[in-house]
């Protein structure tokens, strides 16, 4: 009987221990160490140069020690942006290996914590509660209703998170003020798509229109965008098919009505597989228009499906960023890093996404560390404060200073996929090593178009 | 970098001239048949795996999506990336791919084998609901493995037709849905032969009654294992024919398992344990989903996204309220 209460007390002094543990999870301190002013020398957050505070002096909280400083990738390794996240995820993983091998940021080591929601909404909020509070910021956020589930939370933390979503509410601070946005919004991308098709239309009219796309922050942004420019330009909208795209269910309808009103062009905001499914049977029903599209929708490896000659005859890509293997200046670093660190793996244009989304929270730690700041509001206060961050053109420059409709981007790119290029870079076999490519060529550099340029951002286009 | 403009975007031609010259209502139709037909076909193949394992064990097999992915990703594996036999005994295109499906077919059969043998085998007199749910629990097992061989990507079958139109007058026919006809029409007539031979016949005496069976000396166990090599074999040919062109660009995870349920209705308005009703109800599921989402599209703010969907459902229901046991079930009398 007395050993049995010993234990008694033994298990209830842990649990006590426990709780005291587990109540000082919620509120993370600051830490102990003596803290600095932010020396400014005026040093430029980029490169792999420690700032100028030094290690030791800087202020720092969740997912940051003496040593470390952890990031969350917030990913979808298993749904329907699978192939496009895997890639970025890889190239994020080959970025912050050589930021570490440069000595890290700030003296710490960069760690990642890689989380699969599978394009899930619940299971997005769930990882978000899982590394909220091991992690001092997320350079990756996959999915537009997804990140906005988390908002709320990531406001409560003061962490963030460069979202892989382009809806065009990110840059409004009431939506989204700790989500980094990168590259040209949905709505705006539309504008720009539209604008140059309408442009290179010879026709004596502007070319008629078909809008699909899925539902939700992501496609009806498109969609929005879609309108809005049709409206201006005086295209004809033949098919309204904004949220008639559902992935995972029979596309008959919405190829049905494609092929019924024959649009001039086409125009999806939707996923690959989805976008494969619905061109692969509009052109087996003798469809012969253009199709393009919001970026997320177009996949390079839909060049070794059956549909590679339709893509090669009508697909035209639009581009936040250049594709991979561009001749800008930032491209020889990261052809060289995915080159070294993954020789065999299949080239991708996803890689140059995550290097973007890499460099912006690189250089926003730089900022911080280099005021003294690496506590989870430091951070957010580094992200808003800093004028430019530059790409070396892998895509225009950004920044998150200021009003909103100041610094939105509005430019574009247009490629084509070309299906000889491809298959002279080896096609399916196109690795790094081997120096191949992903079949998209570079028809126009980065524009931004009149309706997009004067567009008056005051907020989402698409608010649900 | 900067490539000439490939911009020969004046004023395109949307809707093929042959098309257009063929008239609108009648070739719509006609196209429309033609997809549904071909939708059927695999909803059909699809419906007599189900009917064929559940006439056997009594068992509805949740896990037949599952082995319907695997046979289609053994498919691609064999064809495209390694081309066995094909790379071994040469021939034109069309033999070495098929060969390579025969492959992956008869190899989907052995797993269909294997996991009665492992799971299904031990579970001989249990309830049967136990049983059912077991088959959930293969078809989380197989299509985790399974989606990880496939990998994040799309992958291509390899089939020859690839993206093949026939014009037969004016109508445009992807030549992959004549295949997924003629195949579907074949291993139909090999299934109704089959129940005409010897183990066939051992087969439906197990379904009618298995103690009677045994009692007759029928392996009931061989039987048992039989049926999921054939409803294995079965879905290995339907997973084929789903991911080819023009309904989908290839294998992918989780949405080649999934495609699967989508025949549950079929399988339930032709009768879960009428063969016949299998081949019927594919076809008419597969004719009225496609014939609603050609159709009705234009309606689609008033019925809602993904309509299509729900009309086998509702035509499922509309039998059922009639026919309880579906078009060609057997009707069950219970005394108390």
């Amino acid at each position: 009987m007395r050993n049995i209460k010993h234990r008694r007390l033994i298990a209830s002094v842990i649990a006590l221990g426990l709780l005291a543990t587990a109540c000082g999870d919620d509120e993370p301190e600051v830490s102990d160490t003596p803290t600095t002013e932010p020396a400014d020398d005026g040093t430029e957050p980029t490169g792999t140069e420690t700032g100028t505070a030094a290690p030791e002096d800087i202020k720092f909280d969740v997912g940051v020690t003496e040593d470390t400083i952890t990031l969350g990738l917030l990913a979808d390794l298993t749904g329907v942006f699978a192939p496009l996240v895997t890639d970025i995820v890889s190239a994020q993983e080959v970025y912050w290996d050589k930021v570490n091998a440069a000595g890290g940021i700030a003296g710490r080591q960069i760690e990642l914590i890689v989380e699969d929601a599978g394009y899930d909404v619940t299971r997005n909020v769930e990882n978000y509660e899982k590394i909220r509070n091991e992690v001092a910021a997320i350079p990756l956020a996959v999915g537009s209703p997804h990140t906005a589930a988390i908002v709320p939370s990531l406001e409560e933390d003061d962490m963030v998170v460069v979202p892989l979503t382009w809806y065009s509410g990110w840059a409004d601070p009431e939506i989204g003020s700790n989500v980094l946005e990168q590259g040209t919004n949905y709505c705006l991308e539309a504008m720009n798509v539209l604008s140059w098709v309408n442009d290179n239309h010879e026709g004596d009219s502007p070319p008629t229109l078909a809008i699909i796309s899925f539902p939700g922050e992501y496609g009806q942004d498109g969609a929005t965008g879609a309108k809005i420019a049709a409206e201006e330009l005086g295209m004809e909208i033949v098919y309204d098919g904004e949220a008639a795209v559902v992935p995972g269910q029979d596309q008959t309808a919405v190829i049905s009505e494609i092929v019924r009103t024959s649009p001039d062009w086409v125009f999806a905001t939707t996923n690959p597989t989805t976008l494969g499914e619905i061109m692969g049977g509009a052109v087996a029903q003798g469809f012969q228009g253009n199709w393009t599209g919001s970026v997320p929708s177009y996949d390079f490896r839909m060049l070794d499906s059956p549909l590679a000659e339709a893509i090669d005859a009508y697909y035209y890509q639009s581009a936040y960023n250049v594709a991979f293997g561009t001749d800008v200046p930032g491209m020889q670093e990261l052809v060289d890093a995915m080159t070294e660190a993954e020789p065999d793996a299949r080239v991708s244009d996803a890689a140059v996404l995550g290097w973007i989304e890499a460099t912006i929270i690189d250089t926003v730690l730089r900022q911080a560390a280099e005021n003294g700041d690496l506590t989870r509001a430091g951070i957010l206060d580094a992200a808003l404060s800093i004028d430019s961050i530059d790409f070396g053109g892998l895509q225009p420059t950004q920044t998150y200073a200021g009003e909103p409709n100041d610094y939105v981007l509005r430019e574009s790119a247009m490629f084509k996929p070309n299906l000889e290029y491809y298959n002279e870079g080896g096609g399916a076999s196109a690795t790094y090593a081997n120096g191949g490519n992903t079949g998209s060529e570079l028809i126009q550099d980065f524009f931004a178009s009149d309706l997009a340029a004067n567009y008056d951002y005051q907020g989402a286009c698409f608010t649900g | 970098m900067l490539a000439s403009l490939p911009l020969l975007l004046a004023q395109t031609a949307p809707v093929d001239p042959a098309v257009q010259a063929s008239g609108g209502g009648l070739t719509r139709f006609l196209a429309m048949l033609v997809s549904g037909i071909a939708l059927g076909a695999i909803y059909a193949l699809l419906a007599l795996g189900f009917v064929i394992i559940f006439k056997a064990t009594q068992v509805v097999n949740f896990a037949h999506g599952a082995i319907a992915a695997v046979g289609a990703y053994l498919t691609a594996y064999f064809a495209v990336t390694l081309n066995f036999p094909g790379s071994l005994i040469g021939g034109p295109r069309w033999l070495q791919w098929s060969l390579s499906a025969v492959v992956a077919i008869l190899m989907t059969a052995v797993v269909g084998l294997v996991l009665e043998r492992l799971f299904i085998r031990p579970m001989i007199g249990e309830p049967l609901f136990s049983v059912a749910i077991i088959t959930l629990g293969i078809d989380i097992l197989v299509r985790t493995i399974t989606d990880d061989f496939i990998g994040t990507g799309v992958r291509p079958v390899g089939d020859p037709w690839g993206a093949g139109i026939w014009n037969i007058g004016g109508i445009r026919i992807a030549q992959t849905q004549i295949v997924t006809v003629l195949v579907a029409a074949a291993a139909m007539v090999a299934v109704a032969a089959f129940f005409r031979s010897r183990t066939g016949v051992a087969m439906r005496a197990t379904a009618f009654d298995q103690e009677a069976a045994m009692a007759q000396g029928i392996g009931v166990g061989r039987i048992f294992a039989l049926s999921w090599g054939i409803g294995a074999a079965l879905a290995a040919i339907a997973g084929i024919f789903a991911s080819v062109f023009p309904r989908s660009p290839g294998v992918m995870a989780t949405t080649t398992a999934f495609f699967a349920f989508r025949a549950f209705p079929a399988v339930i308005l032709g009768g879960l344990d009428s063969v016949g009703g299998a081949v019927v109800g594919g076809f008419v599921i597969g004719i009225v989903e496609v014939a609603a989402g050609t159709y009705l599209s234009p309606y689609a703010d008033v019925l809602g996204v993904g309509f299509q969907g729900i009309v086998p459902y509702l035509v499922m229901l509309l039998v059922l309220l009639i026919r309880p046991y579906g078009l060609f079930g057997t009707k069950e009398i219970r005394r108390v």
